[in-house]
């Protein structure tokens, strides 16, 4: 049994008793927590455990944004949760801290400890903080942590999905709730048991608006060279504008790099692409900074633009599919892992995406969600971090 | 090794190659185009849902009015609204004070977290202000981005309540784009939806207190008068004289109401509670008083207005003022004590019959005596002097006085009818009652058949009494101004048009209700007393008599 609450109150204490008001008198065996970043972590760490018990493991973090079947909001002073009171179906949770900039050695060692807790195939829920630091602005790179869990997982093999979490749209801040407290630079994963499988669709909304690109010279997630070209000045280019002296944080609402998979030359799908959000431009050296830094020198990428239409409609494809592959399952828990991007305030789409899921998503399955940095989900056999996507799983008993 | 093409296969590559860079370049640039409109829809979009939010942000708040929050908490849910909408960082609602001072407190914050709610100076502040980028760290952007301690902020100011709005952002591109001139809108609609909801919540309690207050006087008067139902009935000789001296106790507690509404029941003149209570008998020097100025709270004017009607009830009936050639001199003054200042009150008559001592103790003068004493810590001394009876009352001024603050400028008293007419006019006359309250009606019937006049009705709504005037003889008519809940004067408006005297029977104590065309109508206040109505009646139709005449 798994029940989703939804509150919202400048007052953490105000919130969870909402939650509380709408679970009734519960102690659940684990609780999902997403919290808008405006709240403190520890005062409404505190209020959580007022309300649910001291002992209860809470898991989740800092969300940008959070949806629940009635709605959704994006005002910082949201708590939504989903308390797990079923042991048959609840997750167990691993989580690690580690230093600010070994990324892959935390994912290693939260791999590690998946091994030794998840059975074969199991899905597996994973959380991390997304903003390294803020000044300048740096993420932890989703892609080394997946990268590092991968490799700490040896043989087991497991169904990873998860999100990196944000306090706002801004990339402002983040932490995480990993069952013991509130942390920074940590991962938690909740590895669920067998009799629990997921489904899960991952949502895109980008489309090539240019031909195939090299990527001639990198460092990192900086992108310094696209066919021997500054990176920059092909963006600027395309864009038919000079981005002046900021960041260039707000090309991260325009364009991306996407990387086709599989055959290039096949015809467009959208589920094969995984794309790269830009972080920041450097006008001094030329160069864009993408959200991972996964790319390769040699990688082949395209400029993706985004395209609110075409959010829209795979919103509606992925969630009727969805709804076709748990039809007639029980099912336990809907999860939607949505890039803070796509919400309208940011996409500047005509319909807000997340209200297409909410209404569209099988009703029986209690529904809970949050606006993130980075979505992690299972593509073409193995998971990997995606930018831009919404992520939509839901977990069914076996 | 690789072979050499041959000419035409290198004409061939060569023209694929051209062929390809064609359809490259031409991709890229629609590409480019595509990515533009993507860019000018998405940025039309968000600036339509940054106009949709002003109306979303006002609508959402205008609900707050109705959903009981007291008006001291309603900041909190305000802004958490306008977080809501306008997405910012924090965001915060000021009071100055005082008003004009540029010394702001918090009134509530968000996303400060835990800090203390400072007060923050911002000299000579503005109405509107936004910082971004290139604005210079000087007054006032110095003192509104220390407010919530970042750089980027947007605020409003209102400056003849003294609230003020502010919100703010660490990055200046907050979501999509900076502050600008046109967020002008957003903040000033954010801060005076505020001020709206503030003060309609203001006036609802300030309306429930009032109901609370009513409610409480309501029940302290039937109370009262419950008391002095049975008193006035253990010395009562006969139903008649019961009835005589409950009405004439009864108008002097409703003419002390009027007195006290008419200064919003904050305080009554002494001169005007006697004036009064002893109009009626203010003819040929026969009332001589001498006294200040006065302001009594609303429980002294009460209690002294009842203790003034005994006295003069006495007068009448067996002291002074029951012969013509009787006096009554009521003086009063302020007197300084080692205990703290008085007023003493004189009451002495003369001229009367010879006064003895009575046998036993009245209703009237146990009231004098305890009223005094138990409602204002004040004593009544009465001598039955041969002369005349003589009463003194003093109390301390700290009980009878209203509080400094409630020294309200009174309205000017109403115009008062003094000339006196012969109510045998009204014999064979048809009077309109218009009255719902089956009380009153009953009353109005009795003191008109008391007279020989005729009474028709009494209608109850207005309907039915613009029937009857319209299919009726009237010679005259008492009018509610209030019946069923609907204002009577569209039965006036039609009595005016056929020259028909009437009167407006009203529990207002203000004219205020009254349309103007109706100013001049006289008003007889409720609760009734016989002999005004019959004066008032009397009065109205000899002047419709004299004007037809004329």
């Amino acid at each position: 049994m798994i029940r989703v609450a939804y509150g919202k109150h400048a007052s953490a204490r105000e919130a969870v008793e909402q939650c509380r008001r709408t679970l009734g008198v519960t102690r659940p065996c684990v609780l999902l927590a997403f919290c808008g970043g405006k709240h403190d972590p520890a005062v409404m760490l505190s209020a959580l455990r007022g309300a649910f018990g001291p002992d209860v493991p809470i898991v989740g973090g800092s969300a940008a944004g959070v949806i629940w079947r009635e709605g959704f909001g994006y005002s910082g002073l949201e708590l939504g949760l989903a308390a797990f009171s079923d042991p048959a179906v609840a997750p167990r949770i691993v989580a690690v801290r580690g230093p600010r900039q070994n990324e892959r050695a935390l994912g290693r060692e939260l791999g590690a400890r998946i091994a030794e807790t998840a059975s074969e195939g199991a899905t597996v829920l994973m959380l991390y903080d997304s903003v390294a630091s803020t000044a300048p602005l740096r993420l932890h790179p989703a892609s080394a942590i997946v990268e590092g869990v991968q490799a700490g997982l040896g043989r087991r093999s497991v169904r990873l999905i998860g999100g990196g979490t944000l306090t706002d749209m801004n990339l402002s801040d983040s932490w995480i709730f990993d069952g013991a407290g509130v942390a920074k630079h940590a991962a938690a994963a909740l590895v669920f048991p067998s009799a629990v499988v997921d489904e899960t669709a991952i949502l895109h909304g980008c489309r090539p608006v240019s031909t195939f690109m090299k990527i001639t010279r990198i460092d990192g997630a900086e992108v310094y060279e696209l066919d021997g070209e500054p990176a920059l000045a092909v963006i600027e280019r395309m864009l038919g504008i000079s981005l002046g002296k900021g960041g260039g944080e707000d090309l991260s609402l325009i364009a991306t790099l996407g990387e086709k998979q599989g055959d290039p030359y096949g015809p467009y799908d959208e589920n094969s692409y995984v794309n790269r959000l830009i972080l920041r431009t450097d006008r001094a050296t030329g160069s864009i900074t993408l959200f991972e830094p996964d790319f390769r020198r040699g990688t082949r990428v395209q400029i993706m633009s985004r395209d609110n239409a075409l959010m829209l409609d795979s919103v509606r494809s992925g969630v009727a599919a969805i709804n076709r592959a748990i039809a007639g399952q029980e099912m336990l828990l809907g999860l939607y892992i949505d890039c803070a991007g796509r919400a309208s305030a940011r996409s500047g789409a005509p319909i807000e995406e997340a209200d297409l899921v909410r209404e569209a998503l099988d009703s029986a399955a209690p529904l809970l969600g949050f606006y993130s940095g980075v979505e992690i989900a299972p593509f073409a056999g193995y998971s990997r971090p995606l930018d831009w996507t919404g992520v939509l799983t839901v977990l069914r008993r076996r | 090794m690789t072979r050499p093409l041959s000419p035409s296969h290198a004409a061939t590559l060569g023209r694929l190659e051209r062929e390809l860079a064609y359809y490259r370049r031409e991709c890229n640039d629609l590409g480019a185009r595509l990515l533009r409109l993507q860019e000018e829809q998405s940025s039309a979009f968000r600036e339509a849902r940054r106009s949709r939010t002003v109306a979303k942000l006002i609508r959402e708040a205008h609900r707050l009015a109705d959903t009981g929050v007291p008006s001291d908490e309603l900041a909190g849910p305000v802004l958490e609204i306008i977080v809501d909408n306008t997405m910012c960082d924090r965001a915060a609602l000021l009071s100055e004070s005082p008003v004009g001072s540029g010394r702001f407190t918090v009134l509530r914050a968000i996303g400060l977290g835990e800090q203390p709610l400072a007060v923050s100076v911002v000299p000579d502040p503005p109405s509107f202000f936004f910082t971004t980028a290139q604005t210079p760290l000087e007054s006032p952007a110095y003192e509104l981005t220390g407010i919530l301690q970042l750089p980027y902020v947007l605020w409003a100011y209102d400056r003849s309540t003294g609230y003020a709005l502010i919100i703010g952002n660490r990055l200046e591109a907050n979501v999509s784009r900076p502050f600008e001139p046109g967020d002008q809108e957003l903040i000033e609609g954010g801060l005076s939806v505020y001020l709206d909801v503030l003060a309609r919540r203001r006036a609802e309690e300030a309306q429930i207190l009032l109901m609370d207050e009513l409610n409480h006087r309501v029940k302290n008067i039937l109370a009262t008068i419950e008391a002095m139902v049975g008193c006035s009935a253990a010395e009562a000789g006969s139903p008649e004289e019961l009835a005589e001296a409950l009405a004439g106790r009864i108008a002097a507690m409703a003419r002390t109401h009027d007195l006290l509404t008419d200064a919003r029941w904050r305080s009554a003149d002494l001169g005007d509670l006697v004036e009064e209570e002893m109009r009626p008998y203010a003819v040929a020097d026969r009332v001589r008083i001498a006294g200040e100025r006065q302001p009594l709270n609303p429980r002294a004017a009460l209690s002294l207005s009842l203790i003034l009607h005994e006295l003069t009830t006495n007068a009448v009936k067996y002291g002074s003022l029951s012969v013509p050639e009787g006096r009554v001199d009521l003086s009063w003054s302020r007197q300084v004590h080692a205990g703290g200042p008085t007023l003493r009150l004189v009451w002495r008559e003369s001229g009367g019959p010879s006064v003895t001592p009575p046998v036993r103790r009245g209703f009237g003068t146990t009231l004098i005596e305890r009223a005094a004493a138990r409602d204002l810590n004040g004593a009544a001394r009465l001598s039955f002097e041969t002369a005349g009876l003589r009463c003194e009352l003093e109390y301390p001024l700290a009980r009878i006085s209203p509080p400094a603050a409630a020294m309200a400028p009174r309205i000017p008293a109403r115009q008062r009818v003094r000339d006196s007419v012969r109510e045998d006019v009204l014999a064979g006359t048809r009077v309109l009652v218009v009255e719902d309250e089956l009380m009153l009606t009953m009353t109005l019937e009795r003191i008109l058949k008391g007279v020989g006049a005729e009474p028709v009705g009494p209608a109850t709504t207005v309907p039915e009494a613009l029937f009857l005037a319209g299919s009726e003889r009237i010679d005259a008519a008492v009018l509610d101004v209030n019946v069923a809940d609907e204002p009577v004067f569209p039965v006036a408006d039609m009595l005016r048009e056929q020259g028909v005297p009437f009167i407006f029977a009203t529990g207002y104590a203000t004219d205020s209700v009254i349309p103007a065309r109706h100013k001049d109508v006289p008003r007889l206040p409720k609760p009734y007393r016989q002999d005004r109505l019959l004066q008032m009646l009397a009065r109205a139709l000899a002047r419709e008599s004299a004007s037809g005449d004329g």
